[in-house]
Order: C-alpha cells, then structure tokens, then sequence
C-alpha cells in the first residue's frame, strides 16, 4: 500500500470538480506517472501550431504548474509539523 | 500557513513501481519519492479536472480562443500563487533553503506577468507573425 499525502482542502475542491464517483486516485496516480515520463516539464509554451495544440500544452502547463504547488504546501505544512512537535519535545 | 494534510491510501498496480522508478529517474524536480508522489497523484487529477472542464466548456458552444484566454488567467493566477508560496517558504526556511527557492519563485513571477500578456498578443498573433516575416525578410536582404 502507498501513501500519499495532499493537503485537504485542494482534494476536497478536486472532489467537488470531478465528483466523488468518477474520482480514482488509482487511475490519477498512474496517470500522473505516465505523464511525468512522456512529457517533461515545460517552462516555456508553445506559440507555434495550431490552437488545439496549443489548448493541450497550456493545459499540460497548468496541470504541472497547480501541482507543483501542491507539492510545495505538502513540503511546507509537513516541515511545520514537524518543527512544531521537535519543540514541544 | 496553517495546511491540513489528509493521507490517501492507494493499492498500487503491478505497473506502479515500474512506473515510479522512471518517473525518478526522469524528474529533475523531486528526488524524494513522496515528492513525487504527491506531485503524480495531482498531476493526473489536475489532467483530469482539466480535460473535463475544457471539454465541458466546449460543448456549451464557449469558442476556443476564449478557452484559451482563460486557461492563460488561470495559470498566471496559479503561477502567482505558487510564487507568493515559494517566497514565504523561502522567508521562514533556513538560510541554506532560500537561494534555492527565490530563484525559482523569481522565474515563476516573471513567467506570470509574461503569461498573462500572451492571451492579449495572441489575438495579434497572425498580425505579428506577418510582421516577423517582413523583418526577417528584409534583414535577409539587407545582408
């Protein structure tokens, strides 16, 4: 079994969007997997091309970039944490 | 900040670990494995979500160029956020932690204010691109 921990009111919104029928952290996690292999983070966008394409790369963009920010809470909550309980012992 | 972490238990397929390991090796981002599980989980909720909300919009006959212009808003919005996080981890991290994480939240303000100005220069973009052309065909003969 693997645990992930994501702060709580952005997986609540998540839930709210997708509906908590069709939401299978499973099926995110290898998707989001796959996608870390097949498509390596982008800073730059496409300007290029036509506006489908550039519809599909603003919104690889946009997936990684709100994820990114997920990471960092998940980071900074997770070293206040435990910052707090070091002091307290 | 006061975050509140929920943990999600997930029973991995047969694939997952394969999958994890290159995933590691490829990301130049998060070295930790619970990084990155974290970041791949919400990466395919957000892939999700997204698709979702694209498509959705499109059937209710939104034209794409507004799709676009909105997705744009969105990731300024996001990049902002995302740096306004960065720098006040930055502040309250140890010294060691904020040259590695100001510079990234910099880039990311940068690429927030450029971002949301392409939405405006892509209802250009035809225009501009006709320019290029002529510039460029003029350097050429210039030379």
């Amino acid at each position: 079994m693997i645990t992930v921990r994501l702060p709580e009111d952005v997986y609540r919104v998540i839930r709210q969007q997708q509906g908590a029928d069709t939401l299978a952290p499973e099926r995110a996690l290898q998707r989001g997997l796959r996608s870390c292999l097949d498509h390596p983070r982008k800073v730059g966008l496409l300007m290029d091309g036509t506006l489908e394409q550039r519809l599909d790369d603003l919104l690889l963009v946009l997936a990684q970039t709100r994820a990114s920010c997920g990471v960092l809470r998940v980071r900074q909550a997770s070293e206040e944490k435990d910052h707090t309980s070091s002091r307290k012992e | 900040m006061d975050d509140e972490l929920l943990e999600i238990r997930i029973d991995p397929s047969r694939e997952t670990p394969r999958l994890l390991e290159g995933a590691l090796a490829k990301d130049g981002e998060y070295a930790r494995e619970e990084d990155l599980l974290a970041y791949a989980l919400l990466l395919g909720f957000y892939l999700e979500t997204l698709e979702n909300s694209r498509d959705a919009l499109e059937q209710n006959g939104e034209q794409r160029q507004e799709v676009y212009e909105a997705m744009y808003e969105d990731l300024a919005r996001t990049q902002a956020a995302c740096a306004r996080s960065h720098f006040s981890f930055a502040e309250s991290a140890g010294d060691y932690q904020i040259g590695k994480m100001v510079n990234p939240a910099l880039k990311l303000e940068v690429a927030a204010t450029r971002n949301h100005l392409i939405p405006r220069l892509e209802g250009q973009r035809d225009q501009l691109l006709e320019r290029r052309e002529a510039l460029l065909q003029v350097l050429g003969d210039g030379e």
